[in-house]
């Protein structure tokens, strides 16, 4: 397992690379530059050019970077946040976009999990139906719209709980984005448990553990669920990715200062060190995600294990 | 896609007005209630001499004070200093007020000013501004920014501690509103220097001479201001804490708005209808300009007829009242209405007059004689940034143009604003949506960018009468006479938008405001800094 892991490892490291590699070539290639403002000379361009190194050589400025960025040092803002530290700059934000996206993805999977395993022991009833037009609803409605329902009905009609984010009662004001987040997961993951479910009750053990006279509560659980684990296992690790990436719209509707804002900025600005920064951060997490749910399927499923000659 | 998220957040909307229960409660008398303002644009700098955005320059005057600062009535007024003018105009003298003092006790002195202005123009520190000391006619300030002279050969002295000296190379009608704006604040170099990259990067990385002083600051979210009691003219100023939060969704403000977490917010366009009729909706005619930018070496362009009758064609009013309705303007000119006064305090634009006709039938006949020249077809690409007010604008534009002016076809190219601006810089375009906003109340700020050579003239206009006439009041014979100065502009102007229809300027930017009644002290602006520094709830 951990001669596994480790290549896995090395093979994300050199995929990080090549994205931060690709990520140069397209900044390179886009028009404009940080400092296309109508008021700078081109004296003063030049010199703002020189200041941050953009005046050189395409290989050199990616070698530098490659190079710092090993020594945790992502660089400076050129505009955003003029001459902020990156490093320090995202740290709270991502902390806090993390944050949101993990509650998100915790309330989705668990409610999901319940939704989908429901709809799958009343299949073809009115239950199942119900079901699934709440997926489809989830799935279908963006989370900008249910972003700004929320807030309007549970914040502001009901006056439940804060609208914008408050650093300083932070649990309550993450309540409604959370939700709103938590919508697509709920969606997703009840649609993918529902039909596996249907599949898996359907195979011919679960007949043997029924003809064990096992109850449907633990045959449920110890047998079904199990097996159902392994596709859903598979959605949950880029859909919380996509959590912290498509947090943006929600990030802007409750005004949370997260990594969505920071990105979104960089991008108008033309701000390319926050741009890549940024990118390699999603691009990391990413191969994390996938990581961490490869190894989720050696332990749900130990068959994979073996396959992969690491018993 | 877009149109669905507008068409819902107008639902929402509709949906808030009818079911709320009308505006805030106003307030009054809770000088220790914060007051809520939402931005709806991100800090990036609070280093005076970096700042180039709105929300920087809104904060740095909330807690930073310069040589003098804006009265509503757009003049200027003491702030940290009084000051003579020589009688030939060429030097200013500021003296600096008694009491007048750092967050950390130090004195302000002349000296901070010399190292702040020095520290603008000094190419080391790559200030977009660094051009506007030049501006003001400061001695060797273009050699300085130029890097041809080290910076401390800039015309700024400090003889002794309370006295701030500024030599000119010509008179300058607008220095004293100029210098309000935080790029001349001034910086306390021991603390500079003992700061070093830590620089204003913080609340403590900061030294505060102003109204307020900075005591919150959470990146991206809030920022927090608390009264001065140390600021010279602290007793002028009643309310105790102010607080900025980044809004970026007028949606959620509007609804922290009616719960009265708010209260002050700038409305978005499809906004502006809806709440027009509550009680506080203010609107607010800012100097900054839109106008048609044709680029002139282009053969099409070049054709004084097919210029003419676009700028025919176009009807400003339409596009102002029914288009925006967030009051904004028809253009009448290129300066704005409210924007620049002469010595007897009236508006340039009453003076100017009106320089802009709306006439289809007009335009038909000058669009027959530009087809005589470049053939019965005629198509134009019209270029505009990716903000829904241009985007509106430039979809009507052209609905105007091909319903005017039969055969003409009007191409369209969007795109993000930094690259259409880099690509107005090298002149890559034909006919161009564009903008300028003014950074002082002279009709200079405006007229200058279209000199020849200029670097910012990006439609490449060469009018040597109109040259002459910008030099001759800017930095020739008149620039010493008020008076003759003033109608050089005038007749400038005329000579730009009248005669050689170089650019067809088209509106005067407004913005809606929603300011919780009970609230005071916002200044309406139409250039300057300090907008918010004096809001108050009432007495």
């Amino acid at each position: 397992m951990s001669k596994y892991v480790l290549k896995r490892l090395l093979i994300s490291i050199i995929t990080l690379i090549a994205i931060i590699f690709v990520l140069f070539i397209m900044l390179d290639l886009m028009p404009g530059s940080p400092f296309n403002d109508e008021k700078l000379s081109e004296a003063q361009k030049a010199i703002l050019l020189a200041k941050y190194g953009l005046d050189k050589p395409f290989y050199v400025r990616f070698g530098k970077y490659l190079v710092n960025v090993l020594k945790g040092d992502l660089g400076v803002s050129y505009t955003i946040n003029k001459n902020k530290a990156i490093a320090e700059m995202i740290a709270q934000p991502l902390k806090l976009s993390i944050k949101v996206g993990i509650q998100a993805m915790v309330i989705g999977s668990i409610i999901g999990l319940i939704f989908g395993i429901i709809a799958a022991l009343n299949h073809n009833t009115w239950i199942d139906s119900l079901f699934s037009v709440v997926s489809i609803v989830g799935v279908s409605v963006p989370s900008y719209v249910f972003a700004l329902l929320l807030a309007l009905f549970i914040g502001y009609k009901l006056n439940l709980v804060p609208i914008l984010y408050n650093a300083s009662d932070p649990g309550r004001s993450l309540i409604l984005p959370t939700i709103a987040l938590s919508m697509f997961p709920i969606a997703n993951i009840s649609r993918f448990t529902r039909s596996e479910m249907i599949d898996v009750l359907n195979s011919e053990y679960i007949l043997l553990v029924q003809a064990k006279g096992i109850k449907e509560k633990s045959m449920i659980i110890h047998h079904a669920l199990r097996n159902t684990m392994i596709p859903i296992v598979t959605v949950m690790g880029p859909l919380l990715v996509n959590l912290l990436t498509g947090s943006m719209v929600v990030e802007k509707v409750f005004a949370i200062p997260g990594i969505g804002q920071i990105m979104s900025q960089a991008i108008t600005n033309n701000d390319y060190n926050v741009v890549i920064a940024c990118a390699f951060v999603y691009s990391a997490l990413y191969i994390i995600m996938m990581l961490i749910v490869d190894i989720l399927y050696g332990i749900i499923d130990p068959r994979i294990r073996v396959a992969k000659g690491d018993s | 896609m877009r149109r669905l998220k507008k068409a819902i957040c107008l639902l929402l909307a509709l949906f808030l007005l009818v079911g709320c229960g009308g505006q805030p409660e106003p307030d009054s008398g809770k000088t220790n209630k914060p007051i809520t303002i939402a931005l709806t644009a991100n800090l990036m700098t609070m280093d005076n001499s970096l700042a180039t955005d709105g929300a920087s320059f809104t904060l740095l005057a909330m807690c930073m004070s310069g040589l003098t600062q804006m009265k509503e009535d757009g003049t200027a007024q003491a702030d940290m200093a009084t000051w003579d003018i020589s009688n030939d105009g060429l030097t200013y003298t500021f003296h600096i007020v008694d009491g007048a003092k750092w967050s950390n006790g130090d004195p302000v002195t002349a000296q901070d000013f010399v190292f702040s202005w020095r520290r603008l123009v000094d190419p080391a520190t790559a200030s977009e501004y660094a051009f506007i000391l030049d501006t003001l006619h400061v001695v060797n300030a273009a050699e300085c920014a130029g890097g041809q002279l080290p910076a401390d050969q800039l015309g700024v002295e400090a003889p002794d501690e309370k006295t701030f000296v500024v030599h000119l190379s010509l008179p300058c009608d607008f220095l004293l509103t100029l210098i309000t704006m935080p790029l001349f604040y001034p910086i306390n170099q021991k603390f500079f220097e003992a700061e070093g990259d830590s620089y204003a990067q913080g609340i403590d990385h900061l030294l505060y001479n102003g109204a307020f002083t900075m005591t919150g600051w959470e990146e991206g979210s809030t920022y927090t201001f608390t009264k001065n009691p140390d600021y010279v003219h602290a007793d002028e100023f009643q309310q105790e804490t102010v607080i900025f939060r980044i809004v970026l969704e007028t949606q959620t403000a509007i609804l922290e708005y009616q719960q009265s977490n708010i209260n002050i917010l700038t409305l978005t366009g499809e906004m502006v209808d809806l709440y027009k009729s509550e009680a506080g909706f203010h609107n607010r005619l800012e100097g900054t300009m839109w106008y048609l930018l044709p680029m002139l070496e282009n053969e099409k362009m070049a054709n004084k007829d097919l210029r003419m009758a676009i700028s025919l064609a176009v009807d400003r009013e339409a596009i102002a009242k029914d288009v925006l309705k967030d009051g904004s303007r028809a253009a009448d000119g290129i300066i704005g209405h409210n924007f620049a006064f002469d010595q007897n305090g009236v508006d340039f634009r009453d003076t100017a007059g009106n320089l802009i006709e709306y006439d289809t039938a007009k335009a038909a006949e000058h669009f027959a004689k530009a087809k005589e020249a470049l053939g019965d077809k005629i198509t134009i690409n019209l270029y505009y940034e990716d903000s829904d007010s241009a985007k509106a604008v430039a979809e009507n534009i052209q609905q105007m143009l091909v319903t005017a002016l039969e055969g003409l076809e009007i191409t369209m190219t969007c795109k993000p604003k930094k690259t259409r601006v880099a690509d107005m810089l090298s002149n890559n375009f034909e006919l161009m949506l564009t903008r300028w906003g003014p950074d002082y109340a002279d009709p200079q700020t405006f007229l200058d960018l279209f000199t020849t050579g200029s670097s910012m003239n990006n439609g490449l206009y060469n009018g040597a009468a109109y040259d002459e006439l910008i030099f001759k009041g800017t930095r020739g014979e008149d620039a010493a006479d008020s008076a003759s100065r003033w109608q050089d502009m005038i007749d400038a102007e005329k000579i730009l938008i009248a005669e050689d229809f170089a650019i067809l300027p088209v509106y005067q930017y407004g913005s809606a405001m929603m300011i919780t009644p009970g609230v005071e002290g916002v200044l309406f602006l139409t250039t300057g800094s300090g907008t918010y520094r004096r809001v108050h709830w009432a007495e």
